[in-house]
């Protein structure tokens, strides 16, 4: 009993170690606590029944965070999606006045009729160009004409050799 | 510190930090936001964790810092003055409150924050005096001094207690 007194002295003077407190609280828990002791029962059960009160909503674990690397790729597929769309509504979105206007000596023409006689002028004089510049090769091709009777001269000249063989072996 | 060691070393404490909150902030349900607050803000910071010596002493600092922020942000209407006496019950609290666990749950909360909190970190929690003293900023004698008052003002109570208890049952 005198221990047991001495330990709660020192336990009120707040000088008992973890383990001189741990004695206490098994000492008030048995069945061995002496009359004077029982005033200080409630006071420990008091802890024990603290301990018990837990948080009503546990608190939810964090989910596992992926690596780094994953998150990089997925950025950069991302980052490139959403560039590429950007470039495609640009391209999409672009000004169609572009495609109404020709330019001729360096002037911008949106008068369609005008362009169109322009275009067929300039279509005619290529024409003529092409026309002349197949005027040499025209005479090329009389040339070639001319020539194949020399041609022939191969031929008269072997049947020539082959005669004058034969009067020599005669 | 990766979500597994997160939930390892600082959700795994939550219902230390309730415990902890509840008892300063004196309300289950402010107790509960202010634990998910904490997870929340720990998590945030979870890469400086790492360089924390003690997660256990650290993260119930923190509790106890966030609980007090809590009270200064409600201008302290919800705290007691700091040296309230423990009042008598009245007939309808002593019917309520026959059991004596109860009775003494309410001298300790009716004690001033720092005072509860020591007590509860020491005589619920088992933690030594050394971690407390981070916790509450203190020194370790100041700790002692401050556990010892706790305990002595409970005895007393106790004891008044006990006596009229005794005298209403002569009386009867």
């Amino acid at each position: 009993m005198e221990s047991i007194n001495e330990l709660l002295e020192k336990y009120f003077s707040g000088e008992t170690t973890i383990a001189e407190e741990s004695q206490l609280k098994h000492y008030f828990k048995s069945e061995n606590v002496l009359p004077d002791h029982e005033i200080y029962r409630s006071l420990f059960e008091t802890f024990d029944a603290e301990l018990q009160n837990k948080s009503a909503n546990p608190t939810a674990k964090v989910q596992p965070v992926r690596k780094k690397t994953t998150h990089i790729w997925i950025k950069t597929f991302a980052y490139t999606g959403i560039a590429a769309t950007l470039l495609l509504t640009l391209w999409i979105q672009r000004p169609q006045e572009l495609e109404n206007y020709a330019v001729v000596g360096g002037k911008r023409i949106q008068d369609n009729e005008y362009a169109e006689k322009y275009t067929a002028h300039k279509l005619n004089e290529i024409h003529d160009l092409l026309h002349n510049s197949m005027k040499p090769i025209n005479s090329i091709e009389n040339v070639r004409t001319g020539l194949r009777p020399i041609h022939k001269l191969e031929s008269v000249k072997k049947t020539i050799n082959r005669i004058e063989n034969n009067i020599q072996i005669k | 510190m990766d979500s597994k060691q997160f939930n390892n070393q600082v959700v795994a404490l939550s219902d230390r930090y309730f415990r902890l909150a509840k008892s300063i902030l004196r309300d289950a349900d402010v107790a509960q936001d202010a634990v998910q607050d904490l997870i929340l803000k720990l998590w945030e910071k979870r890469h400086s964790l790492d360089e924390v010596e003690n997660i256990q002493a650290f993260t119930i600092r923190s509790m106890r810092n966030l609980c007090l922020d809590i009270i200064r942000q409600q201008h302290e209407e919800t705290e007691l003055p700091a040296e309230t006496e423990y009042s008598e019950l009245n007939p309808y609290q002593q019917t309520e409150q026959k059991d004596m666990v109860l009775r003494i749950k309410r001298m300790i909360d009716n004690l001033p924050e720092l005072q509860r909190t020591i007590i509860r970190m020491r005589d619920v929690e088992g933690m030594e005096l050394k971690e407390i003293a981070y916790i509450t900023d203190l020194t370790e004698n100041a700790v002692t001094v401050n556990l010892s008052r706790a305990r002595q003002k409970i005895r007393e109570r106790i004891m008044n207690e006990n006596k009229r208890t005794e005298a209403t049952i002569w009386k009867a």
